[in-house]
């Protein structure tokens, strides 16, 4: 079998079909390459305008979602309608329930000045008012009226107690009626010496001045009240007159906003209710400790809280909200600590993003907001009410008892974004009913795209528009190539290119570092190479660690001789963005037995499921094709050397069947080589993940011993239009110093690793007696006719 | 002169806290120390000793008996309150106080005092009640001391008035007492014609030199209360003090001037 030759192990980017010097040369990209799919989806959703058609944009991390729609409404956005200001104004009736305003966009920030102006206004007008001459005469005139009527009616009475020589007395508890005899007060004694008829007319008047008196005194609370009375009207009138003018110029400002209108009448008749609160406050108060008072909070009453704004012609406001906690997402209700009270009233009532969004289109990650308590729950029950009802989560849980508010519900008409990986929304599909009622439309969002000639240009471009708005170095025709064979190795793919913007983006920017460090004007193919091999090393330390440890022989693997039973498998491990290969030793051992395969792995819980079904399906492909009509008596073990985690996937189980098979036909196995791939049932060498990584591994190893020529790797056919190898290993296998081997079947496989010839079976189904396969059959021939014997001896033994 | 010794007369007519509170008020404006003195009528004790004695309650409009016995406790009991509301003004306003009870008569031989104050509407006798309170009557008609009659509180940022014909003496000096909250005088200065009333102006000023009061003077000739009341109306007066030697304003004219004005008015002897 023939080595793979060079030029598939790394399928170039032909610099012929970049029509450029250097990047500085092309326009950049104006349109997102490879998504045209997914923008339709984003149109669609935005522009029905039906419950429900939110958007769940999907597609791996750094692919640029965000990026994509946010330039995909852009447009949409400016064109479509301003949204309404929205505020939160006293609801003078129940401060516990604010009233929510809307108003005009722009409309909001001047109605809080106007109101912050009109009270100033009325806080220095009602005092002026009520201290006016006018004022102050007019008071005077009802305090005169109320006194002379007071006056006037014990005037009368002591008018008439004069009259019939009798005086009125002030007492400690009221008035006294006594006759008088030359201006004082008759004494007890002189009284006496009048005679009957005199005592009792001075007895008649008494009783009749005290009739007066009482008469007088009992209309005096009704005085008093009509006194109050008029008191209030003046007051109301002074205060009407003062407070008038201003709120008459704010109606008439506001004459196109029936709301306002209705706000400002509200105002009027509250203001005339506390006027006393408007009362001369220019002097200071100090509590009793002398420390000057915070200002009255009374006047919090006529403020105005703007919950949102929108500059009048702006068009819909497009949001991205990066941290989705339920108070951001809905809005809060703040509290003031007040000797030791929580308190709190309708200023206090905060916005949250659905607010802000609100009218427009508002971006959210969606693993984030999965992840915030009760944000998901309060965003769908939002949605589906379609309005925005602001409630703390303490509420929500009935957990606090602190006094709070009920706002108004703010309609809610909006366009959610959800954006994140495609396995949370099957996860949203399947376990959450409301989620596609919710969020009716997907947009799935490519990770990659052909690498053909037409979209190399255009890759091009798409890497030239990175450059333009991360302001890098031009990028040279060479480097761009270099970048495109290096994103299609970011997709496994030797045939398509990555559309990762993040990863992309990083390693142009890296490239651009180092070529600024070289002190070059353009990046090139160098600065590029540079800038992947750095960010493999950065990540490097694991992967030294272990082939140091191969090196040295801690980690036993061979490169060079034979041996039966043992082989070299490649796996793959992750160690955050980098995956790298390594090389482990799988070995198998045979017995007789009862046709089991013992995965050691499986056996002490380090191998994985699908690592499982790989050894069950090889044990399947030993009994089908060896031992179809005789008992498989095989007791066998495979197992990974020195693994001490856990193992999974299923791409060494053509190394483990060949290991077995090995060991069945004794045949050595050449340890220069290793190999990769999955079998199935039929003997089939599968595609696998990660083939570039693990042949890299098996290359860094040869290497570092000294590369001999007969090293090499063998690999599924079906991955080579993976390849995507190092230049290096490209290099070396271009020197014949390394080979790499694609192989369909495991026949191919035991040929290359053994140098003996597998066979074919004859007519009969029998094997040729040399070949592996035959070695096999004859082995496992064996095995039963043990077996058999071994039963028939325990028969003859038990009988 | 400085007034160190105030006291208020009251007598059984006292309804409210008012009164004391002005009282004490002043008291401390003055930074002098305050006698609340409940002044006893014969008037009284003889009506409470008839067998017609009916008195008429304020609060209910109840008439009952009256003798010399309840009389007696009903003074006793206005003079524990009294004493209870004058103390609490007084603690509040650091002011120094006492209390003490005499007859209408003994007045003017009762305790030492630079100032008597009384409310208008202070009255028992049976004459003269309709101009002015009897008690605040016969105190301004027949006691020798200086007395400020009033019926609202003080307002001590409005500038005081003066009316003197002396431009020396206790006139003068309580007046500068009243005047130093606002600074500001206004000395309505008698004299028979503009040369004589230039002089005292001048001389008042030079008098003034030292004090820190705004002053401001003008000339009076004719006794002319209304013309007076709107002169003081015109600068916004917190207050009148008269000099006993005035000529333009007699005693009788009080009652008028207060009716007009309703500011404190202070007679000096």
């Amino acid at each position: 079998m023939h080595a793979l030759e060079p030029d598939v192990l790394r399928t170039r980017c032909d610099e012929r079909q970049l029509r450029f010097e250097t990047t500085a040369e092309i326009a950049p990209l104006d349109y997102a390459l490879g998504q045209e799919h997914a923008l339709a989806a984003v149109e669609f959703a935005a522009s029905i305008e039906r419950e429900g058609y939110n958007l769940y944009a999907m597609g791996e991390p750094g692919a640029g979602k965000y990026s994509m729609i946010r330039d995909a409404l852009t447009q949409r956005a400016r064109a479509d309608a301003t949204p309404d200001d929205w505020c939160y104004i006293n609801n003078f009736g129940d401060p516990q329930k604010p009233i929510a305003l809307a108003l005009p966009p722009g409309a909001a920030q001047p109605l809080r000045a106007d109101m912050e102006a009109l009270v100033a206004t009325l806080r220095s007008a009602i005092p002026a008012a009520f201290s006016s001459e006018v004022y102050r005469s007019r008071l005077g005139e009802i305090e005169e009226q109320f006194s002379r009527r007071q006056e006037d009616a014990f005037a009368q009475i002591q008018a008439e107690a004069k009259r019939r020589d009798m005086a009125v007395l002030h007492t400690p508890g009221g008035f006294g009626i006594a006759p008088i005899k030359d201006g004082e007060v008759m004494g007890p004694d002189e009284f006496k010496t009048l005679d009957q008829d005199e005592q009792q007319r001075i007895q008649t008047k008494t009783d009749a001045l005290k009739e007066r008196l009482s008469q007088a005194l009992l209309q005096a609370p009704e005085r008093l009240k009509q006194k109050q009375q008029q008191i209030e009207e003046l007051n109301r009138e002074i205060a009407t007159d003062a407070i008038q003018a201003p709120i008459d110029a704010l109606r008439e400002r506001y004459a196109d906003c029936g709301p306002v209108l209705e706000y400002l009448a509200h105002v009027q008749t509250d203001v005339l209710a506390h006027l006393i609160e408007f009362g001369d406050h220019s002097t200071p108060q100090t509590n009793p400790l002398g420390l000057q008072q915070p200002p009255s909070p009374f006047f919090k009453r006529y403020q105005v809280n703007v919950m949102v704004e929108h500059e009048p012609g702006a068009g819909a406001p497009l949001m991205f909200l990066d941290n989705p906690s339920y108070r951001h997402l809905i809005g809060r209700i703040e509290h003031t600590a007040q000797m030791g009270t929580l308190i709190t009233d309708f200023t206090q009532v905060k916005p949250g993003a659905l607010h802000r969004g609100n009218g427009g289109y508002l971006i959210v990650e969606a693993r984030k907001l999965l992840l915030e308590p009760y944000a998901w729950y309060a965003l769908k029950r939002a949605l589906k009410a379609g309005r925005i009802d602001i409630e703390s989560i303490g509420e929500l849980l009935g957990l606090t008892s602190t006094e709070s508010l009920e706002p108004t519900p703010i309609p809610l008409r909006i366009k959610m974004i959800l954006i994140g990986e495609p396995q949370l929304y099957y996860l949203l599909c399947a376990h959450d009913p409301e989620f596609n009622d919710l969020f009716k439309v997907a947009a799935e969002f490519e990770d990659r795209i052909d690498r053909t000639s037409e979209h190399a240009t255009a890759y091009a471009k798409f890497i030239a528009s990175i450059i333009t708005k991360q302001d890098l170095l031009p990028f040279d025709r060479g480097s761009i190539a270099e970048v495109i064979e290096h994103s299609a190795r970011l997709t496994e793919d030797a045939y398509k290119m990555a559309l990762n913007i993040r990863r992309i983006s990083d390693l142009l920017t890296e490239a651009d570092h180092w070529a600024r460090e070289d002190g070059a004007s353009v990046v090139s193919r160098d600065h590029v190479s540079k800038a992947v091999e750095q960010q493999i090393e950065r990540l490097s330390r694991m992967r030294k660690r272990l082939q140091e440890a191969m090196l040295r022989e801690t980690l036993l693997i061979d490169t060079e001789g034979t041996q039966v039973g043992q082989i070299n498998g490649l796996s793959v491990i992750r160690a955050g963005e980098l995956d790298f290969g390594q090389p482990s030793r799988i070995t198998a051992t045979v017995r007789m037995g009862k046709g089991e395969v013992i995965d050691i792995q499986r056996e002490v819980k380090l191998g994985g499921s699908i690592h499982s079904k790989g050894v069950l399906i090889l044990s399947a492909y030993l009994g089908a094709r060896y031992a179809p009509e005789q008992p498989l008596s095989l007791l066998a073990s495979l197992v990974f050397e020195q693994t001490y985690a856990l193992v999974d996937g299923d791409s060494a189980s053509v190394a483990e069947l060949c290991a077995l098979l090995s060991a069945l036909a004794e045949l050595p196995i050449r340890q220069a080589l290793a190999v990769t791939g999955s079998v199935n049932q039929l003997g089939k060498v599968q595609a696998i993940g990660g083939v570039n990584e693990k042949v890299e591994a098996f290359f860094d190893l040869c290497e570092s011993r000294g590369l001999t020529g007969d090293q090499g790797a063998l690999i599924p056919r079906a991955n080579v239009k993976h390849l995507m190898l190092r230049h290096d290993v490209v290099d070396a296998a271009r020197e014949d110093r390394f080979h790499l081997y694609a192989i369909d079947t495991v026949d191919e496989a035991m040929e290359l690793l053994t140098g003996c010839v597998a066979g074919t079976p004859d007519g009969d189904g029998m094997y040729p007696a040399d070949s592996v396969n035959g070695r096999v059959a004859d082995r496992l021939t064996k095995y039963a006719r043990q077996r058999r014997t071994f039963a028939a001896g325990n028969e003859t033994g038990r009988s | 002169m400085s007034v160190k010794r105030v006291t208020l007369a009251l007598d059984a007519a006292l309804r409210d806290q008012a009164t004391l509170r002005v009282a004490t008020r002043i008291a401390a404006q003055l930074d002098a120390e305050l006698t609340a003195l409940l002044v006893t009528s014969a008037h009284l004790q003889r009506f409470a000793g008839l067998p017609t004695a009916t008195e008429v309650l304020i609060g209910s409009a109840r008439s009952r008996r009256a003798d010399p016995g309840a009389l007696a406790a009903d003074l006793e009991r206005l003079m524990g309150n009294m004493t209870e509301h004058l103390g609490n003004f007084a603690r509040e306003m650091d002011v120094a106080w006492s209390v003490a009870r005499t007859s209408l008569e003994a007045v003017p031989e009762s305790p030492p005092t630079d100032l008597l104050l009384v409310d208008r509407r202070a009255g028992h006798s049976p004459v003269s009640r309709a101009e002015l309170g009897s008690l605040a009557a016969r105190l301004v008609s027949h006691c020798q001391k200086s007395i400020l009659v009033f019926e609202r509180e003080l307002a001590p940022d409005k500038p005081v008035s003066l009316l003197t014909a002396s431009l020396t003496g206790p006139a003068l000096e309580m007046a500068l007492d009243f005047a130093r909250s606002s600074g500001r005088l206004l000395a309505l200065i008698e004299a028979p014609d503009q040369r004589s009333f230039e002089l005292h102006d001048e001389r008042l000023r030079k008098t003034l030199d030292a004090h820190p009061v705004l002053l401001h003077t003008e000339w009076v000739c004719e006794p002319r209360p209304r013309l007076l009341a709107s002169t003081l109306l015109g600068h916004n007066s917190g207050m009148l003090v008269v000099d006993a030697v005035n000529t333009l304003v007699r005693r009788e004219d009080l009652a008028s001037l207060l009716d007009t004005l309703r500011i404190p008015v202070l007679l000096t002897r």
